[in-house]
């Protein structure tokens, strides 16, 4: 399980895979404009890998602004199957309220 | 506006040049003072060492003296009971001074006398030497010997033969016998000192008697005389007067090492002082670079925000432009939170005496990048506003400036066409937090329709939402940093920016001041632009 502390604000990323062999992402804390840079690195190494299929674990995510919005419609743009589980309500609202919900499916909780 | 060019960072001196600063001076001086102290403390040491040496070696030197007392006393003395044992033999005593006579001394001749009636008279004598006349001098020298208890001396070493007069008698009283014998010294009174001797160490002169004058002086171990330097001084007894030892070392005494104590400290001091100076110049010359480099960054990292700031600050109009039948007005606070400024904007644009547009847009992300976005955007929306594009369709063509993929941002932007007269307002949501109509007591936001943001999509289809709004009715717009929170939904923000926007009527600008401050959060500090628009009737 590879782990990315990105600042001191605490958020994480934690990466691991699904029983299909697929990369799972774990976002643990806030995800602001201090987190999003290191955030985006690490996605786009990940997203250069082309997985078919891409799994985020929101369970942990308390918080995420508009440039951790940004960081995951790029991952949505740029991979085939895009998964966001466990959102809570603060991110869910904060997903449909950027007119975001076709393109970040949130799976029902 | 709060978009002020930030101050200009303070005078920034050059990068220093070497010069000693006061510091190590000082430590330079601290380091001579205790150099000077130590040395001082080596030199008090090594004085009073060589002092109790130079006592310790002259003790010993006047032990030799002293012990050369009986090489004169026995002769005297055992001629003196001879002669009262044979009754003044003048054989006897001749046969018995012949060996202290002559070569090897220590006498150049000897005599005895008998004192009697007042007068001493010639016995016998030895050697070549002539006795001492018979006079009342001589009586009175021999007498003064017979009643002392040791012998008595005669000081002539003023003659041309340098020479000392003895006399004793025999130690039991009552003896007419008394013996005399001269010594001569040589004539050079140099004596060489021999190695491992008493005298190794030192130079000195030996005098006749308590006194040190130059008739006294009976032998020096040097030519260089009187004595320099620096001098001890020591009597033995011999005979009825004194021998005085004056010497001072020839050499040093406690070895060359203690000798030289001061000059090792003085030397090593000045040098670790001069290293301690170094090194101090060197630290604080460290820092002060340090100090020059951190002033640097801060002016770069200043000169940095100020950068966009500056961009931001030509980017959003300073005054709003005159629109009849509404009043306008606007706040803008950059955040606070690290250097960077927001992609926040705002901008009215009329278009005819019934018509205007206005924006509100926020780039996601900070720094010279969103404010470069933004930057695109608002020229954009100006020229498409201003060649008649309606809200919808200036929206759907802004894909072309902002791609996600590429500027790693999108803009939300809220983009409204209004007619005064008729009260009318043709709204377009791409991403943004809604607009808020205020009418008398009421407050809510109006619903649309919420597009994906610009620059997520370039084949979103935006559809703008047609409202009409009452007579004096005001519409205010945000950005999100005026309700988001970290530890509560949206909707909670919002709901709390609607209730405190009912309570009674404000000015526009009273308005805005409550709801920044009554509505921003200490605790997260984007970026906070604010737009509002009212009707004057």
């Amino acid at each position: 399980m590879e782990e990315l502390d990105t600042d001191e604000t605490g958020f994480s990323v934690e990466q691991s895979d699904d029983s299909h062999g697929d990369p799972v992402v774990r976002l643990n804390g806030e995800l602001d404009i201090s987190s999003a840079a290191a955030f985006r690195e690490a996605m786009e190494e990940l997203v250069g890998k082309q997985p078919g299929r891409l799994v985020f674990d929101l369970s942990q995510l308390t918080f995420m602004d508009s440039s951790g919005i940004a960081v995951m419609v790029y991952v949505a743009n740029n991979v085939k199957k895009v998964e966001l589980l466990h959102a809570s309500s603060i991110v869910r609202r904060v997903v449909e309220a950027t007119g975001l919900s076709d393109i970040l499916r949130l799976e029902p909780s | 506006m709060s978009i002020a060019a930030s101050e200009t960072p303070g005078t920034v001196e050059a990068a220093p040049n070497w010069q000693p600063n006061s510091l190590s001076i000082l430590v330079f001086l601290a380091g001579l003072v205790l150099t000077g102290a130590l040395a001082w403390i080596a030199i008090s040491i090594h004085d009073h060492n060589e002092d109790r040496l130079l006592n310790l070696e002259l003790k010993q030197a006047a032990s030799v003296v002293t012990a050369a007392v009986p090489s004169i006393q026995i002769p005297l003395t055992s001629a003196a009971e001879l002669a009262a044992a044979t009754n003044g033999s003048p054989q006897q005593f001749q046969k018995y001074m012949t060996a202290f006579v002559g070569q090897p001394g220590p006498f150049v001749g000897a005599s005895l006398w008998r004192l009697g009636n007042g007068t001493a008279t010639l016995v016998a004598g030895v050697g070549p030497v002539s006795e001492p006349a018979a006079s009342p001098g001589t009586t009175a020298f021999l007498t003064k010997a017979r009643n002392a208890s040791t012998f008595a001396i005669v000081n002539m070493l003023n003659r041309p033969l340098p020479t000392i007069a003895y006399a004793a008698a025999a130690p039991s009283a009552d003896t007419p016998w008394v013996v005399y014998a001269e010594r001569q010294l040589p004539k050079s009174r140099h004596l060489k000192v021999t190695q491992n001797s008493a005298f190794s160490q030192l130079n000195y002169a030996l005098y006749l008697g308590l006194s040190t004058k130059p008739t006294n002086l009976l032998e020096a171990s040097s030519n260089e005389f009187p004595l320099q330097g620096h001098l001890a001084t020591a009597s033995v007894p011999f005979g009825d007067s004194a021998i005085t030892v004056v010497a001072t070392p020839n050499q040093e005494l406690g070895g060359s090492l203690l000798a030289r104590l001061p000059w090792i400290i003085v030397v090593a001091g000045v040098l670790l002082s001069l290293s301690a100076a170094v090194l101090a110049d060197y630290l604080v010359r460290r820092r002060r670079q340090a100090e020059w480099l951190a002033s640097e960054n801060r002016r770069m990292y200043s000169e940095q925000r100020s950068i966009a700031e500056v961009l931001q600050h030509a980017l959003l109009p300073q005054a709003l432009p005159e629109v009849v039948g509404v009043e306008t007005a606007i706040r803008y606070v950059a955040g606070s939170e690290g250097t960077d400024v927001g992609g926040d904007w705002y901008d009215v644009i009329p278009l005819d005496d019934d018509h205007f547009i206005f924006v509100l847009g926020d780039v996601s992300g900070r720094g010279v990048e969103a404010a470069t976005i933004m930057a695109r955007l608002h020229f954009a929306i100006r020229a498409y506003a201003i060649q008649g594009d309606a809200p919808a369709e200036i929206l759907g063509k802004l894909g072309r400036f902002l791609d996600i993929d590429q500027d790693q941002s999108f803009a939300t932007i809220l983009c409204a066409l209004v007619d005064v007269p008729r009260h009318s307002v043709t709204l377009v949501n791409a991403g943004h937090p809604p607009l808020l109509l205020l009418n008398g007591k009421t407050g809510d936001f109006v619903r649309t329709t919420v597009f994906p943001p610009v620059g997520v999509d370039r084949t979103t289809v935006y559809e703008a939402t047609d409202f009409v709004v009452p007579g004096e009715a005001t519409i205010v717009a945000f950005t999100d940093g005026l309700i988001e929170r970290r530890d509560e939904s949206i909707d909670t923000g919002l709901e709390r920016l609607r209730t405190l926007t009912t309570e009674g009527p404000l000015g526009l600008d009273d308005l805005l001041t409550k709801i920044l401050t009554e509505s921003s959060s200490a605790e997260y500090h984007d970026d906070t632009a604010i737009l509002a628009v009212r009707w004057k009737n």
